[in-house]
């Protein structure tokens, strides 16, 4: 199954085997129908800002973005997500329902939602922009 | 600003925080016994002796949980674990981490609509 691997800048501490470890890295697997209520709002709120945002902008605008780019990036994601009036809070709330139900911290350990907790706010900005460029973005295409 | 005891603290085991019974929560810090004895040095003088028992230099936690479906499970997996649990406790001023715990006890799980099941764990002296 296709995953999303993230290197946390602000690392956390987690539990491992009775001991205090650092967690390196979160891996989040591809959305399945387990999360579908959760990626809906997502989709939904992503298509809307998009939306928004190419009526706003031109479309050679738009275009001239598109061609330096083919993939587009997590942050271009999230500037798309605010500029084109996306409902941060909602993506947030289902984000963090996905994140503990579809991600691992470090390859094995189950992502909780103290963890959630103790994970610093840009770390969760860059994650979602990139979930959202990683597998909403193309799941419009294939 | 009056003081207020520490009552409501957050209980985190293995990362995930977990609803324990009110006013059932316990733990020591670790630090063992410590002896003082005296001995006699003659002309009825004496002198007090210290020393320290390193055999329970280790920390207790108690608590315990209502018997739903699923603290029934997660008891059960915090047992299989052995010592490789670790117990966070955690309130406004107080933090304290328990590391490498087991779950001692052989607990009791008395199904009713009035019981609780007593857990109880030693660790490492807690940091």
């Amino acid at each position: 199954m296709k995953t999303l691997k993230y290197d946390l800048k602000h690392k956390f501490e987690i539990a491992v085997s009775g001991e205090k470890v650092e967690a390196n890295y979160l891996e989040i697997m591809a959305p399945n129908n387990m999360v579908i209520r959760h990626v809906s709002v997502l989709d939904k709120e992503m298509n809307k800002a998009i939306f928004n945002f190419s009526k706003n902008h031109s479309a050679d605008q738009v275009q001239e973005q598109d061609a330096d780019k083919s993939e587009i990036s997590g942050k271009e994601m999230m500037m798309a997500l605010n500029a084109g009036g996306g409902d941060l809070e909602k993506c947030y709330t289902a984000f963090r329902a996905i994140m503990i139900m579809a991600c691992k911290v470090d390859g094995e350990t189950k992502f909780t939602s103290t963890m959630y907790d103790k994970m610093n706010y840009s770390d969760t900005k860059c994650l979602l922009g990139e979930y959202l460029g990683f597998f909403l973005a193309i799941s419009l295409d294939s | 600003m009056g003081k207020k005891a520490v009552s409501t603290a957050q209980v985190i085991i293995n990362n995930v925080a977990y609803p324990i019974v009110p006013n059932t929560f316990m733990f020591t810090e670790g630090f063992g016994e410590y002896n003082m004895r005296g001995s006699s040095v003659g002309s009825g003088k004496t002198e007090v002796v210290f020393s320290e028992n390193s055999e329970n230099k280790m920390s207790k936690v108690n608590f315990e949980m209502y018997p739903t479906a699923e603290n029934i499970k997660t008891i059960r997996e915090w047992k299989a674990a052995q010592n490789d649990n670790l117990i966070e406790v955690s309130d406004t001023d107080i933090n304290r981490n328990f590391k490498n715990a087991a779950l001692v006890n052989d607990y009791e799980v008395n199904v009713g609509a009035d019981t609780t099941i007593s857990l109880e764990f030693i660790s490492d002296p807690a940091v």
